[in-house]
């Protein structure tokens, strides 16, 4: 019994990894630019941060960041190591900063995310690429596109939110019983893995 | 307790992290991303491959119309061009016979199909089928169509290698202009869809519509691959060098097969 639960867990773990390097690539390769910018992994995760304080969901990162770096230029670890801390710095300050949920706080996160992802990813690039820092600097599509990304992804992540809270309300009227100030995601959902 | 939680969540996930990346470089982790490269390759290359043939059946009327208006524009400077090509034909048979090449062509193009864009959606980077097991090694040159610059391969695995457009923010090549006085310069990425030639001498006079090709002072990059067009110049008293805004010889977003350059 034991196995056959942890059998469903793992099942889930890699259904949700897969989704969303498949939506990555599907965003990539697919849609037309600035709209390729999206950051599918941030929006994932930050969306399921929104409704349950669960840090453990950080580790989902390490495999999707793993999938979108074993076909990035650059070398392997930056993209994954960015990634991580910058959604662990927001996991933190979600729970201990941001703790209200409105759509501006989940706008900010999305937005300080990405700012941070892409810093931390330049930084690591100097570090460890072959980019020196005059040609990074020198590219005068870095801040557009940054801008791009995050205000993108930060508003996608806003409206899965808001679609999310809405089909909440209305397909579990239990929702108003919760005791005001309890999150959503306290309860058991489809991703508790653990 | 929450607290005591999730700092020991962040301990592990370091560890977790430190783990995945030191086996990556000790190369435990290999089959699984060749297993992962299979699997999503596939995926990558149907879609691109599918959003491109969508692309080209999208060239509509107003499209052609505006596309015919443009070659008749610039027929003129077609027939210039024809003409300067015909005379860099005949300077490059002598060249060729002075150099003593081998018998046959002793650059050797490794033709192969473009899988898809890399993951990260800022960079310009594309994917392509062939890696180290072709030949296939880093800063060759990548080009389309009959010699048309698109690239250099800035990664390679065994079976695919990754190509860092004449687009991106990180590409820098040495660039000439077809002019009297052969201009050099660098040309640069990241300025959307057009590249810049940057550190052309003052005194050098540079036309829009000037053809800019490679300058051939990379090992790996021959002279003559073209890259694009002048579109603007600018040319300022306070500064040491011009520069001039290209435009690419060839639509980026539609590449299906591309050449590698290897020696």
């Amino acid at each position: 019994m034991i196995f056959l639960k942890r059998l469903w867990q793992f099942i889930k773990i890699i259904f949700f990894v897969a989704v969303i390097v498949l939506t990555q690539i599907f965003v990539i390769n697919f849609l037309p630019f600035p709209l390729s910018a999206i950051n599918i992994a941030v929006v994932a995760v930050l969306w399921y941060l929104m409704f349950s304080l669960d840090l453990q969901i950080l580790f989902l990162v390490i495999p999707v960041a793993f999938f979108l770096e074993i076909f990035s230029a650059e070398s392997f670890g930056i993209i994954i190591s960015a990634l991580v801390i910058s959604l662990a710095i927001v996991g933190w300050v979600l729970s201990s900063v941001f703790t209200n949920r409105s759509p501006l706080i989940v706008f900010l996160s999305g937005l300080i995310s990405v700012v941070l992802y892409r810093v931390l990813f330049f930084v690591g690039l100097l570090i460890f690429g072959d980019a020196s820092a005059s040609i990074i600097w020198s590219s005068q599509n870095l801040l557009s596109n940054l801008f791009y990304e995050s205000v993108l992804t930060a508003s996608v992540l806003v409206i899965s939110y808001l679609i999310t809270l809405l089909l909440i309300k209305k397909f579990r009227p239990e929702y108003i019983n919760l005791v005001p100030g309890e999150h959503y995601g306290r309860q058991k959902t489809f991703l508790h893995y653990r | 307790m929450l607290y005591t939680r999730n700092r020991k969540t962040y301990y592990y996930l370091g560890f977790f992290l430190f783990l995945v990346i030191s086996f990556h470089y000790l190369g435990i982790l290999r089959p699984l991303e060749y297993a992962g490269r299979s699997f999503i390759v596939p995926i990558i290359s149907n879609l691109y491959d599918f959003k491109v043939n969508l692309n080209n059946s999208n060239f509509s009327n107003s499209e052609a119309a505006s596309t015919t208006a443009w070659c008749e524009n610039n027929q003129q400077q077609i027939v210039l061009l024809s003409a300067q090509v015909k005379n860099l034909e005949n300077e490059n048979k002598q060249l060729k016979e002075q150099v003593d090449f081998k018998a046959g062509n002793p650059q050797r193009w490794i033709t192969t199909a473009v899988l898809g864009r890399s993951l990260d959606g800022v960079e310009k980077t594309i994917i392509i089928r062939g890696g180290t097991n072709d030949g296939i090694k880093v800063n060759q040159p990548v080009i389309a169509g009959k010699g048309i610059l698109v690239g250099k391969i800035i990664k390679t695995e065994n079976d695919i290698a990754v190509v860092r457009l004449i687009s991106d923010g990180q590409f820098n090549i040495s660039g000439m202009i077809i002019n009297k006085s052969n201009s050099l310069g660098i040309v640069e990425g990241g300025y959307g869809l057009s590249l810049r030639l940057k550190f052309i001498p003052r005194n050098e006079v540079v036309v829009v519509g000037d053809t800019v090709v490679t300058g051939g002072l990379e090992t790996e990059c021959p002279l003559g691959l073209l890259v694009g067009s002048v579109a603007v110049v600018e040319n300022e008293a306070y500064k040491p060098f011009q520069q001039a805004v290209l435009t690419p010889a060839l639509d980026l977003a539609r590449l299906n097969v591309v050449s590698v350059l290897a020696k």
